[in-house]
């Protein structure tokens, strides 16, 4: 490595490493600085570079673990309400598909004219599937407001149901030539969301008792 | 649906390693060579094994004149006696991956 490019890759490191002890919780600053003290005993560049990334990541990681968000009632309040609307939206899509089947005039209230073909062909095991989601949510819903680690897999039953439900109408979407992009795009969008609500939640419960809870410094 | 502590195999490789000199202070650089493990997966381990009370950490002074002093650790005897029993699990694993990580 030439020497401007050894320090300019020196300088960026050490600003890594500042920033990560800038980044990290109060309470683990003594393990950042200490991840920056070892910086100074590594020669090569690449290295030093590598370390300093780690140390990012190190910090980040903990950054994370420490908002603890989900231990507050008011933000799972919040949380469930978001599952219990995307319950509702599911079992309102039930009632239409299966309403449309005995009284199309009161469901084609509801449903814009690229939805009426795609309602009509909707297969009983997707109504199913929409109901058994949207009690899904509603039962992960409330262990979660009551903070319970069963939260966890009634979420993830609920948007692995929701999945195959979505895929299971895109494909009747296609079948019948009523496709459209946007409210694809749209739904599956969604979905991705509460994917991840769902993914923060099983995190939060992973490290729920580990580590314990910080030690004062 | 919580994680049994000090299972992972990188947990267990760390414990491992500071398990074949229990009595000498290791700093995280040494440790992340010997056990190949990088040093944002290295760190937040540490971190939790001190939190765990298995852990002692001090400040040393560098051998080297204007090298700052580095944080060294070493196993405390809990955390000398999860390492032994850990190590009783799978050890043929562990081996591998540490002679794998020195190689």
């Amino acid at each position: 490595m030439t020497r401007p490019l050894h320090a300019h890759v020196q300088r960026i490191s050490s600003g890594l490493a500042e920033h990560a002890v800038a980044v990290m919780p109060a309470a683990r600053k003594e393990w950042a600085r200490a991840m920056h003290a070892e910086l100074a005993s590594l020669d090569a560049g690449i290295e030093r570079m590598r370390w300093s990334l780690g140390c990012l990541r190190a910090a980040y990681s903990e950054r994370v673990r420490d908002l603890v968000i989900l231990d507050r009632l008011d933000v799972r309040i919040r949380i469930a309400l978001l599952s219990l609307n995307e319950a509702h939206g599911l079992i309102f899509s039930a009632k239409l598909a299966w309403v449309y089947r005995t009284n199309p005039n009161w469901a084609v209230r509801y449903l814009g004219p690229e939805s009426v073909p795609v309602y009509a062909a909707i297969p009983t095991i997707l109504i199913g599937l929409f109901a058994i989601s949207a009690a899904l949510y509603a039962v992960a819903a409330v262990y979660l407001m009551r903070h319970r680690r069963n939260a966890v897999p009634y979420y993830t039953a609920a948007v692995g149901t929701e999945l195959v439900s979505l895929m299971g109408r895109s494909w009747v979407s296609v079948s019948v030539d009523s496709w459209s992009a946007t409210s694809e795009v749209l739904r599956y969008g969604i979905w991705l969301g509460y994917t991840l609500l769902a993914l923060m939640i099983a995190n939060h419960f992973r490290h729920g008792g580990f580590p314990p809870r910080r030690r004062p410094n | 649906m919580t994680r049994l502590p000090n299972r992972s195999t990188q947990t267990r490789l760390l414990l491992a390693e500071l398990l074949e000199s229990p009595r000498t202070w290791r700093h995280g650089y040494e440790l992340s060579k010997a056990t190949g493990l990088k040093s944002g997966t290295l760190y937040p381990i540490l971190m939790r094994l001190a939190d765990q009370g298995l852990l002692a950490s001090n400040w040393a002074e560098s051998e080297r004149p204007g090298v700052p002093p580095r944080h060294v650790y070493r196993l405390t005897p809990d955390g000398l006696a999860c390492a032994r029993s850990l190590a009783e699990v799978a050890p043929a694993t562990l081996d591998a991956r540490l002679s794998k990580a020195n190689s």
